[in-house]
């Protein structure tokens, strides 16, 4: 291949992939050359800026038909652009939390350094979400997934940070080992790594031996990527990560991390098990399989929910949380239903503000506090109650509360779940146990910060970046939660119901 | 099935990498376990080699035994390596049986699937310039995830400059 | 060759003769080590002003390396008592092996050569590098600071020459498009020796092949008067000539990469002296690149190891990469090759 038929691709779908790069690049280089007393906070400024031209672009490529370059490597769907909105847009209300941080210790000297690994992180989500290829999505799953073993070591002077760092590795390791296992024997099947060549020579296979086979693969991915929404069997690792870890890099995982995650699984299975006939050849691998999922789904969210029951620690209690979101949104993948998309579309849109809402609160109290006990939020109600009224409204969204967006979010799942036939009547009826489960812990933080009187009555200083990121999370989780048939005419007006996912 | 060069090659080959994985979980001291990691990765070249895969072999050798045992080693040797293994006290027995009835049960699941699986005739022009052929789809193809790639080792190599450096240093210097 | 024994029926017979094979070179080139530490003890006698072994075996002094060795051979097998016992006996073994593994893939004629790889190039330094863990081990395991010291330093100087010895050899493989030996052997046929064409390469990869050697003036590893040895300094008898060997066998394959690489392998300097058969050629060129390796090492003076590295990566693997640039416009612009 010569220059000018790698120039005869269409690059431009690639911009924002490009923007990310190339500012992380240019980030790297200033934070080398630029002199020792610069207050790298500029960088961190920088890097929204350029997220915020990834988002631009992004919103220019909408009207774009599918578009691929070099078989499906890079593939831009309606399906990766819907998410990759998402992730940007995570993306940028996290790094205006980064730009406030201000950690007791570490960190100060890594400051720039945060800046481009979190854009590298971005770029590996912003890549699993838009490929048609394996090693495409594995490398991006890589590229984010050590950018984040960083980030989370980055407090090098604290114990707790160190830990986290090393067991997300340990972790995380591991479970792209089985994943990639199970890769490769889809590969050693179909001697293929194109998703959609893969999905084709799968239609026609009828030996059995190969369909145990490509069983076993489903079990090994679906366990590997499971790290990555932080789901069972793969769990564990959240809340010793989420703890320990700088308070936008817990944000940066409980949202953006987990979206990808969601992104990867969803393109591998839907294009690939969805086409695997079984037994007499009438259903598809995928529903074939949808017991294991829907009670991989049921044990995390009664594992998330009632562990958080019991949580001091609000970064854990926030992670044992953030389990249980990735149980409600699995309830909808193993349903089915033709409204998947949209509806888990709209959860983690939900998901995104009410979640990194609640962190910039989060974020603001214990570096106050310097700990992160949950008793710190006592009397945040005399002492800013604007602050107290906004996290409760994201704290009832997190519940499902009617007239936030997390209200209407799961009742897109639970609805997704009874439409289909057979209807999931156990699932949704867990998931309702769960989430009445989920109002304790939550509540209890309610609790503390109306109900309890303060320890001390000094009043808490807002910076500008933490101000916009509540206002703006406050106002999208009502809105959405009010109006969301706003979100909702955005998708079929621009997405159009996600036909062109496969092929 | 015929018994070849080959097949024997194969045999001790899998034997070595089999006996350098468990005595990597066996021995007590880590700069043996080390050790026996390195005879594991020899190995999987060597059974690269047999499958017509050179390159990949050779790389393999120059990453793994080359670059990474050394690199451990030399963790293992410039810090506190003494410490032994001391293994489990309480309920170990059980943990063991469980672990290795685990194992034996991911085995067989496997060896059901492969076993008696047929992927039809081998292709026969395996050898012709591999890695010439990979280069041609790593830059044409692939170049996508190779740039990636290239984005990703700089994310490591920062990463691994950033976690290691001793900053006791500076600081001291400040003060 | 080896293809022939992967597929060949596993008779015994066939076994035998590869193994007998691999013996008789095994034994080749334990004659070329006899009489290379013998050459090398004359040149530098001669360099010295001194006349060297001149008492067993006449007046070449031809049966002295012979001696030595059986004194090794017979000397009393010792131990240390605080040595990590199983590391130490096979240490010497893992830095032995990979040294006859390599000399597989050189093509000494156009038909004396065991393997015919596609990957040859890459798979010498690959093969060569599993020596440094034999190294590493052994200093390791020998319990001793000298020990562990030297074998640091060799291995940090292994790691640290083998990229510019790769990134060197990559502008022939540029210019060939093949890592296949036989291939760069008879590309040169038609251009000329690969020195005309990669003087610059040719330099890089005969200092980075010095250092791989351990050969004066990279020998810190086993500095004599500042680490005793080095890596060995426990090692004794036959464990110690293992090293020894290894050493010196590296050095035969080395000098044979050299000529294979820049010096046309067993191809005659000019089409007219072609009736000298090719191992002749290979002969010569090889007492050369060896004679030129022994004159090294009586008029350098050692490096300092900080110098060392630097040497490496601030020098060394910039002209490398700077080779394989120009090389790549040479051979894009000229379309020579």
């Amino acid at each position: 291949m010569d220059l000018e038929t790698l120039l005869s691709y269409e690059w431009s779908l690639m911009g924002p992939e490009f923007i990310i790069v190339i500012a992380s690049v240019i980030l790297t280089l200033l934070d080398l050359f630029l002199p020792k007393k610069f207050n790298r906070r500029m960088l961190g400024w920088f890097a929204f800026v350029a997220v915020l031209a990834a988002i631009v672009s992004l919103l220019g490529l909408l009207d774009n038909q599918v578009g691929s370059i070099l078989h499906d490597t890079f593939r831009l769907d309606s399906f990766a652009k819907a998410f990759k909105l998402l992730l940007l847009v995570g993306s940028a209300l996290v790094l205006l939390l980064a730009i406030d941080y201000e950690p007791k210790e570490g960190l100060t000297e890594y400051r720039g350094e945060f800046f481009y690994l979190f854009l590298t992180g971005l770029l590996g989500a912003m890549i699993m979400s838009s490929s048609g290829d394996l090693i495409t999505l594995f490398v991006g799953l890589e590229l984010l997934s050590i950018s984040s073993y960083i980030l989370a070591g980055l407090r090098k002077k604290n114990l707790k940070s160190n830990e986290s760092a090393m067991k997300y590795v340990i972790n995380g390791s591991i479970s792209t080992a089985i994943t990639l296992f199970g890769m490769s024997y889809l590969y050693g099947i179909t001697g293929s790594t194109n998703l959609n060549e893969m999905s084709g020579m799968l239609r026609t296979l009828t030996d059995p031996q190969y369909t145990y086979l490509l069983g076993l693969a489903f079990f090994m991915i679906f366990v590997g990527l499971a790290f990555k929404l932080a789901s069972v069997p793969f769990h564990m690792w959240a809340p010793d990560v989420y703890e320990g870890a700088p308070t936008p890099v817990t944000a940066f995982l409980s949202v953006v991390s987990k979206i990808a995650g969601f992104v990867i699984l969803i393109r591998i299975m839907v294009s690939i098990f969805s086409s695997i006939p079984v037994g007499d050849g009438t259903i598809p691998m995928l529903f074939d399989l949808q017991d294991f999922i829907g009670f991989l789904a049921a044990v995390t969210m009664i594992l998330g929910n009632v562990v958080a029951l019991r949580q001091r620690n609000i970064k854990r209690l926030f992670a044992y949380s953030s389990i249980a979101h990735a149980g409600y949104i699995l309830v909808a993948f193993t349903a089915m239903s033709y409204v998947m998309f949209d509806s888990i579309w709209f959860y983690m849109l939900a998901y995104v503000f009410m979640n990194l809402g609640a962190f910039a609160i989060i974020q603001l109290i214990t570096e106050k506090e310097g700990s992160e006990d949950i008793g710190h939020f006592a009397g945040l109600y005399r002492r800013s109650p604007i602050l107290a009224v906004t996290m409760a409204v994201f704290i009832l969204s997190l519940a499902g509360i009617p007239g936030t967006a997390g209200f209407i979010g799961k009742l897109n799942i639970f609805l997704g779940a009874l439409m289909v036939s057979p209807s999931h009547y156990v699932l949704a009826s867990i998931m309702i146990a769960t989430t009445v489960v989920s109002y304790f812990y939550y509540f209890g933080i309610m609790t503390q910060m109306f109900f309890r009187p303060a320890a001390e009555e000094t009043k808490l200083k807002l910076p500008a970046g933490t101000n916009a990121v509540i206002i703006i999370c406050a106002v999208a989780t009502i809105l959405l939660g009010v109006m969301p048939q706003l979100a909702f005419d955005f998708l079929q007006t621009n997405f159009n119901q996600f036909m062109d996912f496969m092929g | 099935m015929t018994v070849s060069g080959e097949f024997i090659a194969f045999l001790a080959l899998a034997l070595v990498a089999i006996i350098g994985g468990v005595l990597l979980l066996n021995l007590k001291k880590v700069v043996h376990m080390v050790v026996a990691l390195v005879f594991t990765f020899l190995s999987i070249a060597g059974i690269y080699v047999l499958l017509s895969a050179e390159f990949l072999a050779v790389v393999q050798i120059l990453v793994y035994s080359g670059a990474i045992s050394i690199i451990m080693l030399f963790g293992i040797m410039l810090t506190k390596h003494n410490d032994e293994d001391e293994g489990d006290s309480k309920g170990g027995g059980w943990r063991k049986a469980f672990l290795f009835l685990g194992v034996l049960a991911f085995g067989a699941v496997f060896y059901i699937g492969i076993y008696n699986l047929d992927f039809g005739s081998a292709p026969a022009a395996l050898h012709e310039n591999n890695p010439e052929q990979i280069g041609i789809e790593l830059y044409s193809k692939y170049v996508i995830p190779f740039e990636l790639m290239s984005v990703l080792l700089l994310v490591a190599f920062v990463g691994a400059i950033v976690l290691s450096r001793n900053d006791e240093k500076e600081e001291a210097d400040k003060e | 060759m080896v293809q022939d024994l992967l597929h060949s029926s596993p008779s015994l017979l066939n076994f035998g003769i590869f193994f007998a094979m691999a013996l008789a070179f095994l034994f080749v080139i334990l004659g070329f080590v006899t009489y290379a530490i013998l050459a090398e003890r004359k040149v530098l006698g001669f360099m010295q002003g001194r006349i060297g072994p001149n008492h067993l075996g006449g007046r070449w002094g031809l049966l002295q390396t012979v001696a030595d060795v059986l004194k090794l051979l017979v000397k009393e097998d010792l131990i240390p008592k605080a040595s990590d016992r199983p590391m130490f006996i096979i240490a010497p073994v893992i830095a032995f092996a990979p040294a006859f593994v390599v000399v597989a893939t050189i093509p000494f004629t156009e038909n004396l050569q065991f393997a015919d790889l596609n990957v040859g190039l890459l798979y010498y330094i690959a093969i060569s590098g599993i020596t440094i863990i034999g190294t590493l081990m052994a200093a390791w395991a020998s319990n001793n600071k000298y020990s562990l010291l030297g074998g640091m330093r060799a291995t940090a100087q292994m790691v640290s020459y083998e990229i510019p010895l790769v990134m060197a050899g990559l502008g022939i493989v540029l210019l060939t498009g093949s890592m296949n030996l036989n291939d760069i052997v008879l590309a040169q046929q038609e251009s000329g020796w690969f020195i005309l064409w990669q003087p610059v390469a040719f330099v890089v990869f005969f200092i980075a092949a010095m250092a791989e050697l351990y050969r004066v003036p990279f020998d810190l590893a086993e500095a004599e008067n500042e680490l005793v040895a080095g890596f060995h300094t426990e090692y004794s008898g036959f464990r110690w000539a293992m090293f020894m060997l290894a050493e010196y066998v590296y050095m035969f394959a080395m000098s044979a990469l050299i000529i294979v690489l820049f010096f046309g392998g067993w191809l005659p300097p000019f089409e007219f002296l072609s009736f000298i058969p090719g191992a002749v050629w290979f002969g010569l060129k090889f007492a050369v690149v060896t004679y030129v390796l022994y004159w090294f090492r009586a008029t350098f003076p050692r490096m300092r190891p900080d110098q060392l590295m630097e040497f490496a990566w601030k020098i060394l693997l910039p002209v490398a990469l700077a080779n394989i640039f120009l090389t790549a416009l040479l051979k894009e612009l000229l379309n020579i090759f």
